[in-house]
C-alpha cells in the first residue's frame, strides 16, 4: 500500500519550495487550475507531467522498482533469535574475507562431523 | 592438497564459465553468519558454456550426490543439455548446478540482478540480496525460513553496519 499520494506529493513539493499554486503553475508553464485539480485529487497526471511539476518546484521525482517483500509472520517470528552482533561482525569484513572464513568454518564443521562419526563407530564396536 | 569450494570457482574462471553464485555461499558473501557446506551456482545454458562447464568440472570427478556407487552417470555436455539442475558431489565439495531457479528464472534473468564480488583472484557474479531472498521464499522450504529472517535483517543492516 502506498503511504503517499500524488496530491500529497505535489503539495509537499510546492509548500517546501514556498510557492503558491499560481507561482508553481507559471514555473511549469501550466495553469493554476491544473495544479489545483491535481492537489484536490480531481485529476491524475501522467508520470511525465508529475515529474515536470516536481522539477518546477526544485525537486527531482525518483521512481524505482524494488522487489516486494511480503509480510511473513513465520519469518518475522525467527528474527528475534537472529544474533545481530554476528551479522555486524560479518558486515565489517570484505566479501573475500567472509568467503575465506566460510571455508575455514566449513572445514571445521566437516572435521567435527567426522570425529562424531568415528566416536559413534568406536562406541558401537565396544558394545 | 585438499580441494575446497574455491577450487571449483577458480576452475570456472580458468575455463571461462558463465556462472552466478547463489544459495548459502551468496548469503555468506552478503554477510550471513550461517555455515553452508555446498556451493550453488546458476550457469548459462548455451552450448559453449555447457562445454566450458563440463571441461572445468571433469577433473573434479562430479557424481550425483547421494546416488549409489556404480550408477551409470557420465558428466558430459550431452548429460547437462538433457538435464537442468544437478546436485553433485565433486572432489572439491558438494556442488549444485542450477539451470533454473524458482523465483528468479534462468542465468540471463539472474545476471540482471547480480553484482561482481572478489571472492577469489577474479570477480564472480553473486546474486543480489533482494533476489536471494526472493529465491529462498519461492523455494518454500521450511529450513529456509530462519535463513530468510537473517537475510532480511542483513538487508536492514546494510549500509549501516554499526547499528
Amino acid at each position: 500500500m502506498l503511504d503517499i499520494t500524488v496530491p500529497l506529493l505535489l503539495r509537499d513539493a510546492r509548500e517546501r519550495a514556498a510557492l503558491s499554486q499560481r507561482q508553481l503553475a507559471e514555473r511549469a508553464n501550466t495553469t493554476q487550475a491544473v495544479i489545483s485539480r491535481i492537489e484536490a485529487d480531481e485529476a491524475s497526471p501522467s508520470l511525465a507531467t508529475l515529474s515536470r511539476l516536481i522539477q518546477a518546484a526544485g525537486f527531482e521525482l525518483r521512481v524505482e522498482l524494488v522487489v516486494r517483500t511480503p509480510l511473513d509472520p513465520v519469518v518475522d517470528a525467527y528474527k528475534p533469535g537472529v544474533d545481530r552482533t554476528l551479522l555486524v561482525m560479518q558486515l565489517r569484513k570484505s566479501p573475500r574475507q567472509r568467503f575465506l572464513d566460510l571455508l575455514a568454518a566449513r572445514k571445521f564443521t566437516l572435521r567435527v562431523r567426522e570425529a562424531g562419526r568415528r566416536a559413534r563407530q568406536a562406541k558401537s564396536a565396544r558394545t | 592438497m585438499t580441494l575446497d569450494l574455491d577450487d571449483i570457482i577458480k576452475r570456472f574462471h580458468q575455463a571461462g564459465v558463465e556462472f552466478i553464485v547463489v544459495g548459502g555461499v551468496a548469503a555468506n558473501l552478503h554477510g550471513s553468519a550461517r555455515v553452508t557446506l555446498d556451493l550453488d551456482v546458476m550457469y548459462r545454458r548455451s552450448d559453449e558454456n555447457i562445454l566450458r562447464l563440463v571441461r572445468a568440472l571433469k577433473p573434479l570427478s562430479p557424481y550425483l550426490r547421494g546416488a549409489p556407487p556404480g550408477l551409470p552417470f557420465a558428466f558430459d555436455a550431452r548429460t547437462v543439455k538433457a538435464g537442468l539442475n544437478f546436485t553433485l558431489d565433486t572432489a572439491a565439495g558438494p556442488l549444485d548446478l542450477l539451470g533454473e531457479m524458482a523465483g528468479v528464472g534462468r542465468y540471463e534473468d539472474a545476471a540482471k540482478h547480480s553484482t561482481p564480488m572478489a571472492i577469489t583472484n577474479h570477480d564472480s557474479l553473486v546474486i543480489d540480496l533482494d533476489w536471494l531472498i526472493r529465491a529462498k521464499r519461492a523455494a518454500g522450504r521450511p529450513k529456509d525460513l530462519e535463513a530468510i529472517a537473517e537475510l532480511e535483517i542483513l538487508r536492514d543492516l546494510q549500509g549501516d553496519p554499526t547499528d
